[in-house]
């Protein structure tokens, strides 16, 4: 036989033995181990682009829960933070407000929703814009529904924005005419003889 | 509420006292050995803006402490108690400024229909879990009777879930905390600038914790 023809058939036979070894092989790598599943919810960030708060600082979230914490400690921190924001939401001051908006994006659901109460106490009209983008982003229709609805309750007028287009004597000359209209209710006149 | 009832079961073990831990020391929830728990109070009143046209006013929690006079930072809180009859107070930096109960400004009342427990505390760690009916009362001039002699006044009720829970006590020192929700109050309000009986509908949530020491007597 031919030199040549003897390497034609032993390359043959060569790359007829890689095609069974590869076809034996597992198609792909093998998946990677499952990856430790994080506590903590990933949220998406705050919009930063509402005209209306670009004055806000916004501060970044507490660091609240990873998943090095035990569960007590986990509870403990998510109480922390929630007490921190029960008393930013009674004050008045900027640096309140943002430190409320930044805990709007936790990764802790517990907090985000204390966040959303905080929000509506504190009462400024500059989260609205905040709120509403982020009920756009959020995935989680109860939420979405949190946000919005915090956003409608912030935008309406207080009761106690005071309305002085009546006067106290006009108030009581109608409280006289109410009390009159219920006494008459309840002792209506006589009807009259057929 | 039956909080305190549970308490009183921690009391046959020994005295308790409570103590500043991390979770309070923002806003020092726990004064004189007692949990407050600090109340958010949102409301929605309706009212004939002029004829033909139907609009919607809010208050919250904050609103009425600055109402009643009260410096900025002053919360509103449920404090401890024995009965079904829970008192609200005016606390600010660690310290109760008032009873509000006692003053005529609040009425609160949490009945609970069901009631659940579990554990053994001060062995293990206890929750104690209800839900009932909460009638929350609020008058800025204390006349809880007559609505329209308060300049704003609101009676609401609805149905509320509470849950209470104590780590076990472990070197004389344990957790408490105390979460409640009501989310659809609905009642009558009146405000005198708006010289109207309005409906409102709203809702009352709170949540606090802390440290407690235990002796064992």
């Amino acid at each position: 036989m031919r030199p040549k023809i003897v390497i034609l058939i032993l390359l043959a036979g060569l790359a007829g033995v890689i095609g069974i070894l590869l076809i034996k092989q597992p198609q792909g790598e093998p998946p990677p181990a499952a990856a430790p599943i994080a506590i903590t919810k990933a949220k998406p960030a705050a919009p930063q682009t509402a005209p209306t708060i670009t004055n806000i600082p916004i501060t970044a979230p507490a660091p609240v829960a990873t998943n090095t914490l035990t569960p007590e400690q986990r509870q403990t921190a998510i109480d922390a933070e929630t007490a921190r924001l029960q008393q930013w939401s009674m004050n008045d001051d900027p640096a309140s407000l943002s430190s409320i908006l930044a805990d709007l994006t936790n990764s802790e659901k517990e907090i985000r929703e204390a966040a959303i109460e905080a929000t509506e106490q504190f009462g400024s009209t500059n989260a609205i814009p905040i709120l509403k983008n982020l009920a756009a982003n959020d995935a989680d229709p109860k939420e979405k529904a949190a946000l919005l609805d915090a956003a409608n309750f912030i935008s309406l007028p207080s009761i106690f924005d005071v309305d002085n287009s009546t006067t106290p004597a006009e108030r009581e000359a109608r409280k006289q005419a109410r009390m009159q209209k219920q006494a008459q209710n309840q002792n209506p006149p006589a009807a009259p003889n057929q | 509420m039956k909080i305190t009832k549970i308490l009183m079961c921690a009391m046959a073990v020994g005295a308790m006292a409570f103590a500043t831990d991390q979770a309070q020391a923002a806003n020092k929830l726990v004064i004189d050995g007692s949990l407050y728990v600090p109340l958010n109070i949102k409301g929605t009143f309706s009212y004939v803006a002029s004829a033909g046209k139907i609009k919607q006013k809010t208050a919250t929690s904050k609103e009425v402490i600055t109402k009643l006079g009260y410096a900025k930072g002053t919360m509103l809180a449920f404090g401890p108690g024995i009965t079904d009859d829970v008192d609200v107070y005016a606390i600010n930096n660690g310290v109760v400024l008032a009873d509000l109960s006692t003053l005529g400004y609040f009425y609160v009342n949490m009945s609970d229909t069901i009631d659940t427990s579990t554990g053994d505390f001060p062995t293990t760690k206890g929750t104690y879990s209800e839900a009932g009916v909460i009638i929350l009362d609020f008058a800025s001039s204390a006349d809880l009777i007559f609505l329209d002699d308060n300049a704003i006044a609101f009676n609401v009720t609805g149905t509320y879930t509470y849950k209470e829970s104590e780590s076990a006590v472990v070197g004389g020192l344990y957790k408490q905390s105390k979460k409640f929700n009501s989310k659809n109050l609905s009642g009558s309000s009146w405000i005198t600038d708006v010289d109207q009986f309005m409906p409102v509908s709203g809702s009352v949530s709170g949540s606090g914790s802390g440290a407690g020491v235990a002796f064992v007597l």
